[in-house]
């Protein structure tokens, strides 16, 4: 379970730095909040499942 | 009153009178006309002409010439209508030129038409092969009607054994990267079916912008018009969703809710990003 969130969280943060680099147009600012808001809840989750 | 003033107001009145008259006697195109039709044209014109120039003639006297010449006409079409011998003696009947491909030789030399010219008739008809014609009548008009052989007829959706149902329009099966159950229903299939098409054709659903199936069970396919950095971030989140559904599977109900719609909003975001 701890190693599915880790990926899991890795991946958001590869979109949250796809969003920083590439939303030049800032296009998907919604989007780039709610990714911070799940990488964060992502976070405490795996901590809890530690 | 000077002569020249007076040929101008006779002239006005008389093409008034024409025109009266014209009218009366119907629309028919000139090629419709009929032989009575023909001369009353010409003897009208021709009285008309008389009278305006002619200064020493009575204008009421040309007047009833017109009248009474348009009255035959007029009285043959009414004949004409109520009986098919009048219709026949004044309008004419058809003449059969051409009988199951054989030329009737006696039609052609009693309407004083020459080999030549016949030919040029079913030319006009794009007819080149007197052996294609069944029959070939001359309307009392001039104009050479043409039957051709069956063998010869274009082809007409009755003519084809094969049974053609009617035309149906082809149904939307994904709009906007979303399946469109209820067109799925309507023809029998299910969204396992359209996910294993798409497979087929190398493609996801989430990938098509329009997709319509015809009758005949082909599919039209228009995909979305990505750049590689959009087609980039929707791998990148269709993973996220996935991972999102994945480990909500594994979580008791309360958390595992929590993950299911984050699942959702991903899928909501891969949505803009078309």
């Amino acid at each position: 379970m701890y190693e599915d969130i880790e990926s899991l969280r890795q991946k958001l943060m590869t979109v949250q730095r796809w969003i920083e680099e590439k939303d030049q147009a800032l296009e998907y600012t919604e989007m780039y909040d709610e990714m911070i808001k799940m990488i964060n809840e992502l976070e405490q989750f795996r901590v809890k499942v530690k | 009153m000077s002569d020249w003033l007076l040929v101008i107001i006779r002239g006005l009145l008389m093409v008034l009178v024409l025109f009266i008259c014209t009218k009366l006697l119907g629309k028919k195109q000139i090629s419709q006309l009929s032989f009575f039709e023909y001369v009353t044209g010409i003897t009208i014109g021709s009285i008309g002409a008389e009278v305006i120039t002619g200064l020493d003639r009575q204008f009421l006297h040309g007047v009833l010439g017109i009248v009474s010449f348009i009255s035959i006409p007029l009285l043959m079409d009414y004949l004409s209508l109520k009986s098919k011998k009048v219709r026949d003696l004044v309008e004419g009947e058809g003449t059969v030129f051409i009988q199951q491909g054989k030329v009737i030789e006696e039609n052609l030399r009693k309407e004083r038409y020459s080999t030549d010219e016949l030919m040029e008739l079913l030319r006009r008809k794009d007819v080149f092969a007197v052996s294609d014609v069944n029959f070939a009548i001359l309307e009392p008009s001039g104009e050479l009607n043409v039957l051709l052989k069956k063998s010869r007829m274009p082809v007409v959706q009755e003519d084809i054994k094969k049974r053609v149902q009617d035309e149906k329009p082809p149904e939307t099966i994904i709009m906007d990267g979303e399946p469109v159950e209820k067109a799925l229903q309507s023809i029998g299939r299910d969204i396992e079916w359209l996910r294993e098409q798409m497979r087929k054709k190398g493609v996801s659903m989430s990938d098509v912008f329009l997709a319509q199936i015809s009758q005949d069970g082909k599919i039209f396919l228009d995909l979305y018009d990505r750049t590689e950095n959009q087609r980039e971030l929707i791998s990148l989140l269709k993973e996220c969703r996935e991972d999102f559904i994945k480990i909500s599977r594994k979580l008791p109900e309360k958390e595992g809710l929590l993950f299911y719609k984050n699942a959702e909003m991903i899928e909501g975001f891969a949505r803009i990003v078309r």
